[in-house]
């Protein structure tokens, strides 16, 4: 007798073969197969409900009978796809082959980061970093969706928060602190605006590490530091607490000022490098310290409370204290007007500035 | 449960010559086809034959198979193991057509019965495993799918079943394993219409219509490829290709049942219905 499972010749008579054990006689075998419409519930139940309940049973059923720890998560991910999304979101979909949503996710990525950077200085910076990051994130963990399909929900919000901590830390923070301090915005919020700067005007900052290149020098306007701490609590500074302001005298330098006008050693300051707004400090003479430039704030809102607005030498003190700005502490040198749109392009006062220059040399 | 079948085939002598009576001569009788299980006009050129052995009653369940007509191919392979309960092929058959229809619990409950008498045998393992998968039993299905490429031999269903369990779960080398079940000798495009149904099972249609288009190209005169095909497109929300190739699948056969049911299913989508499709499908190219 030919065993059927594995073809042994057994001998006449036996039950089971010799060799696999299988069942040698099948002729009591049934071999009508179970249906799902012989089950009297399941049968009828099942038309009804088994769209509605299949995908939610097979996914508990997945849950359920997913294989723990047996298996590495981070080895399922696509390294190459992954990393090239760290990068820029939508290459690492584009190295897997799908390409029309890696184009989308890098055009929005892109339009995202523009918009963040357009936005930098302002009321909306925070909003659309969390913007653009969150983008970012979003498509790198879609390239580590498929890895982390079968893993847990505390694993997936883990590895969704190590991946959007990475690239915050790896990538965006780092960038953006470069970014501020060589080139930057400021938008100008409660300052008393000119005919050159005006309130809701969008700067273009040379930032601290390019400062450091090319000297501050009389004439340039700088964003500083109004020192509020020093102020005290009798004066309410601009918004952010900074000023913009030409640069009127360097260290080393003598400034004068009385009711004649303004003189840096002696010689007479002409008005294309003057103070951006009117002046109405009382008079003094500054020895500028080295390593500091000196400014007049004078589109600076600095307003006195209660008894102290009659103490003119309290307001002196206030202005002398905002007058001297160390180097290190410029916020940056200004070099393009890039808002609003009816406003895009470069001051008039650097014109001027660079007028009286050239008219000088 | 025996009765069910017994009931759609003519052991009554009367009722056959009845049902045989009725049509004209030269043709087929009316209910015949519907009764016999066979699918509508597949089993029309087998009037009035006598009882048929089990290597014609497997050879009808596979080319049934092949023609994506489970429930028939079903029956067939039960008619097959009655005539010849060794006939290995046939209960490969019936877990895979109870896969094919939907019954994973069934189909599992039937390999394992399976497996009682061919032990170790590695399709029936193999079968089983894509039965566990598709109910989402990834553990066991990984097992099965182990012994199964353990045991002794090997072939292009044991290759694919391992592909479909590897890609359930996630496992980087299905493609692997879908590569080398298409270069085993006994692979033919039936195997890659069966990874395509695999890649759509498991929500993967731009993977499906990789396959199925390879499935048109190896088969251009089957229309269970092309409408396997049409199922993928449909699947990534093509749905123009998907009626071209519908009608290449009804050029080929008019009253190919799947091909017709496809269509009209196109056909009732509603325009919502089809757009979030078409996101979907978009969405997971």
């Amino acid at each position: 007798m030919e065993c059927p499972n594995c073809t042994f010749q057994n001998m006449p008579g036996l039950k089971s073969c010799g060799r696999c054990a299988c069942p040698l006689d099948l002729s009591g075998i049934s071999v009508d197969p179970p249906r799902r419409a012989d089950h009297p519930i399941r049968g009828a139940m099942g038309d009804i409900f088994r769209p509605l309940t299949r995908r939610a049973a097979v996914g508990v059923a997945r849950v359920w009978n997913r294989p723990r720890r047996s298996r590495s998560i981070l080895g399922e991910i696509d390294g190459g796809a992954f990393v090239r999304t760290l990068f820029v979101p939508g290459w690492g979909h584009r190295h897997l082959g799908i390409v029309p949503f890696g184009w989308l996710a890098t055009g929005v990525w892109a339009a995202l980061f523009v918009i963040a950077l357009w936005l930098r200085g302002s009321f909306w910076e925070l909003w659309s970093y969390f913007a653009l990051v969150g983008w970012h994130s979003f498509i790198a963990s879609l390239v580590m969706a498929r890895a982390l399909r079968s893993a847990g929900m505390l694993s997936r919000i883990g590895y969704g928060l190590a991946v959007y901590a990475l690239i915050n830390i790896c990538l965006y923070l780092p960038f953006f602190w470069v970014q501020a301090r060589t080139v930057r915005m400021i938008e100008l919020n409660n300052i008393r605006g000119t005919s050159e700067v005006a309130n809701g005007d969008r700067l273009l900052l040379e930032g601290r590490l390019l400062l450091r290149r090319r000297p501050l020098e009389r004439g340039d306007v700088i964003v500083y530091p109004l020192r509020a701490a020093w102020i005290g609590y009798a004066a309410q500074p601009g918004a952010h607490g900074a000023g913009v302001d030409r640069i009127l005298a360097v260290g080393g330098d003598r400034f004068e000022m009385d009711g004649q006008g303004l003189r840096v050693n002696g010689v007479p300051i002409p008005r294309e490098l003057g103070p951006l707004g009117e002046t109405v400090f009382p008079p003094d003479v500054i020895e500028v310290p080295m390593g500091s430039v000196l400014v007049l704030p004078s589109t600076a809102q600095i307003r006195l409370a209660g008894a102290y607005a009659e103490a003119a030498d309290y307001l002196q003190q206030i202005v002398r204290a905002s007058w001297i700005v160390p180097e290190d502490q410029v916020l940056g040198r200004v070099l393009y007007r890039v808002g609003p749109i009816g406003r895009i392009g470069r001051p008039g006062y650097l014109r001027d500035a660079d007028a009286a220059e050239r008219g000088g040399s | 449960m025996s009765q069910r079948f017994g009931k759609l085939e003519f052991t009554d002598p009367s009722r056959q010559a009845t049902s045989e009576a009725s049509a004209g001569p030269g043709q087929a009788p009316a209910g015949r086809a519907a009764l016999s299980g066979y699918g509508s006009h597949e089993s029309a050129a087998n009037l009035g034959e006598p009882r048929r052995g089990a290597q014609w009653h497997l050879d009808q369940a596979l080319r049934l198979a092949s023609r994506g007509l489970f429930e028939p191919a079903l029956q067939a392979y039960t008619r097959t193991l009655r005539e010849d309960r060794t006939r290995l092929v046939a209960w490969v058959g019936q877990v895979q057509m109870l896969i094919e229809l939907g019954e994973h619990a069934e189909a599992r409950t039937w390999a394992d019965k399976a497996l009682e008498v061919f032990r170790g045998n590695g399709e029936l393992l193999a079968s089983k495993a894509v039965s566990c998968v598709r109910m989402g039993d990834q553990r066991p299905a990984r097992a099965a799918s182990d012994q199964s490429m353990a045991s002794a031999g090997t072939s292009a269903y044991r290759w694919v079943a391992r592909g479909e369990v590897l890609l359930a779960m996630g496992d980087r080398p299905w493609r692997e394993c879908f590569e080398k079940g298409l270069a085993e000798p006994d692979a033919d495009w039936t195997h890659r219409v069966m990874i395509a149904r695999a890649c759509q099972t498991h929500r993967r249609p731009a993977l499906a219509c990789e396959f199925s288009s390879l499935a048109t190209r190896a088969a251009p005169g089957e229309p269970f490829a092309w409408v396997t095909h049409a199922r993928s497109l449909v699947g990534v929300g093509n749905d123009t290709d998907a009626r071209v190739a519908i009608r290449h699948a009804l050029e080929l056969d008019p009253r190919y049942t799947p091909g017709r049911a496809l269509l009209s299913e196109l056909d009732d989508t509603t325009l919502g219905r089809r757009w979030s499709r078409r996101l979907k499908g978009w969405l997971r190219r």
